[in-house]
């Protein structure tokens, strides 16, 4: 009776300790790699883009210094195109979006009073996508073969089937 | 020369001189006018409620609400005077733009010259309509305008979008590969002006200017006379020897009227003497310029679709002087 009213959960200490064990990290890095919890994909979330952003003001400093004196050389027209195309969806695809997500990840669970959000694997699994595609849009810029059409890529600017009709002899493309 | 003018406010919409420009112009100033007193206003009611709430209540934490009905009318009285003021300028300036659009855009224009202007990467193909008569007149990167005559710009692109902007005649207008666009301009008074491509169209996006020459009815007629006209024959071994030349090396992309140069892949060459500036506004067009941009266009625009020419210096120098020909 006195059981009863004091709390609406009536199981005993074996269930707690499978409902632990169920909603616990493993141990070591493959536990660390495997993490589901929202605050810990949030936080994830947060500080890679935030990583981004540094990434992405970088770029936009030295789009400045370029552009600080006519006719700068500090960097050619390719690599200077690469920059400001590199900037551009960085900011808009590392940073501005994954930053919300991060935000909302790590509170909305809080707010609404929930354990996890719904499908906490898929939940971590979009964050290492995250990182990867983001590491693949990165990588190519760093190897001096990032994309160099602008951020929108207005078509048919980016279409490689516009190819010079005079192949120049020197010079990238 | 032209391009090394710099600055001088002959690439900025604050010094007008057409009729869309005009237009565009007084339409900004009255939104930094209107702007910057709305500004001023909303700040000096900030520091006024900054300052009189800390004056009647030093230690007040939270805002008192006030009962007393003549300052809650007086209140509604602000707001409500706000909220038309509001609407007021936010109408007006909506109708004032509108207005300065059907200036620019107007739906039938009147039109005393057409241009058909085509937007290559990275330099600017320009070729003069003439009623009544077959000879045409193309040239690159340099258009000439008669003061006061409506000009209709008649917009192209070769490859990619590309995008007319002269800010002191006036907006900006794109050229996109299978559309046709149009925009009319009337320069006011005689003068130089510089354009740049405004859409992102690749490598050399940046270096893709022209130059818009405004000048009075008379000169402009006596220019187009000069440019309708195909280039003179040779009248020395070694001009006729830089022809010889140009025909071997050059004449697969440029024309030179007159002569069995027909290509149209390059700019048109007939009078490039004339111009002020070669390769879409990079250099001045000086013989030592003209030179090194033959020899190797990819030094002063990486990525340029003119490969470098490999001639013997003697070939060079003759073909230069043949262009020299070409006023």
């Amino acid at each position: 009776m006195s059981e009863a009213s004091a709390s609406i959960y009536t199981g005993g200490a074996e269930d707690l300790a499978i409902l632990a064990r169920t909603w616990a990290r493993p141990p070591g890095w493959i536990g660390w790699l495997s993490a589901a919890d929202h605050k810990s994909i949030g936080r994830r979330y947060l500080v890679t883009a935030f990583g981004f952003f540094c990434f992405a003001g970088i770029l936009a400093l030295l789009m400045r210094l370029q552009l600080a004196q006519p006719e700068g050389h500090l960097m050619g027209p390719d690599r200077y195109n690469q920059v400001f195309t590199t900037h551009g969806m960085t900011m808009m695809f590392l940073f501005a979006v994954p930053m919300m997500q991060g935000l909302g990840i790590y509170l909305v669970p809080l707010m609404v009073g929930a354990r996890e959000i719904a499908f906490p694997r898929l939940n971590a699994y979009s964050y290492w996508l995250f990182l990867g595609g983001g590491l693949m849009i990165e990588v190519p810029f760093l190897l001096d073969a990032g994309p160099d059409v602008g951020w929108f890529a207005y078509v048919p600017c980016p279409r490689s089937s516009i190819i010079p009709r005079i192949a120049p002899m020197s010079g990238r493309r | 020369m032209l391009a090394l003018a710099g600055c001088g406010g002959i690439q900025s919409a604050t010094n007008p001189g057409g009729r869309g420009a005009d237009a565009i112009y007084g339409l900004w100033s009255v939104f930094l006018v209107v702007c910057a007193v709305v500004w001023l206003l909303v700040m000096a009611a900030l520091v006024w409620a900054m300052l009189r709430r800390r004056a009647r209540h030093p230690m007040a934490l939270a805002p008192e609400l006030d009962s007393d009905p003549n300052t809650k009318r007086r209140l509604r009285r602000t707001v409500e005077l706000a909220t038309v003021a509001t609407l007021v300028i936010l109408l007006g300036l909506t109708g004032a733009t509108y207005g300065v659009v059907s200036k620019i855009f107007p739906v039938h224009p009147r039109t005393d010259l057409t241009i058909e202007l085509t937007g290559h990467r990275w330099w600017w193909e320009a070729r003069y309509e003439l009623p009544g008569t077959s000879a045409s007149v193309v040239t690159a990167n340099e258009i000439h305008l008669p003061v006061g005559a409506d000009v209709t710009f008649v917009l192209r692109s070769d490859d990619v979008i590309h995008s007319l902007w002269v800010p002191n005649l006036d907006g900006k207008t794109d050229l996109i590969p299978g559309q046709t666009n149009t925009l009319t301009v009337r320069a006011d008074r005689p003068a130089t002006y510089r354009g740049q491509c405004a859409e992102f169209c690749g490598l050399q996006h940046a270096y893709m200017g022209l130059f818009v020459v405004a000048e009075s009815p008379p000169k402009f007629d006596q220019w187009l006379e000069t440019q309708r006209r195909p280039a003179p024959p040779p009248d020395n071994p070694d001009v006729r020897h830089g022809l010889d030349v140009f025909m071997a090396n050059c004449a697969s992309c440029h024309r030179v009227r007159g002569t069995g140069a027909t290509a149209t892949v390059g700019p048109d060459l007939t009078h490039v003497a004339s111009r002020a500036t070669i390769a879409a506004g990079r250099l001045p067009n000086t013989p030592g310029n003209l030179g090194g941009w033959v020899a190797d266009a990819q030094q002063q625009k990486p990525g340029v679709l003119m490969p470098p020419m490999r001639l013997p210096p003697a070939d060079l120098q003759s073909v230069l002087h043949y262009l020299g020909t070409l006023r």
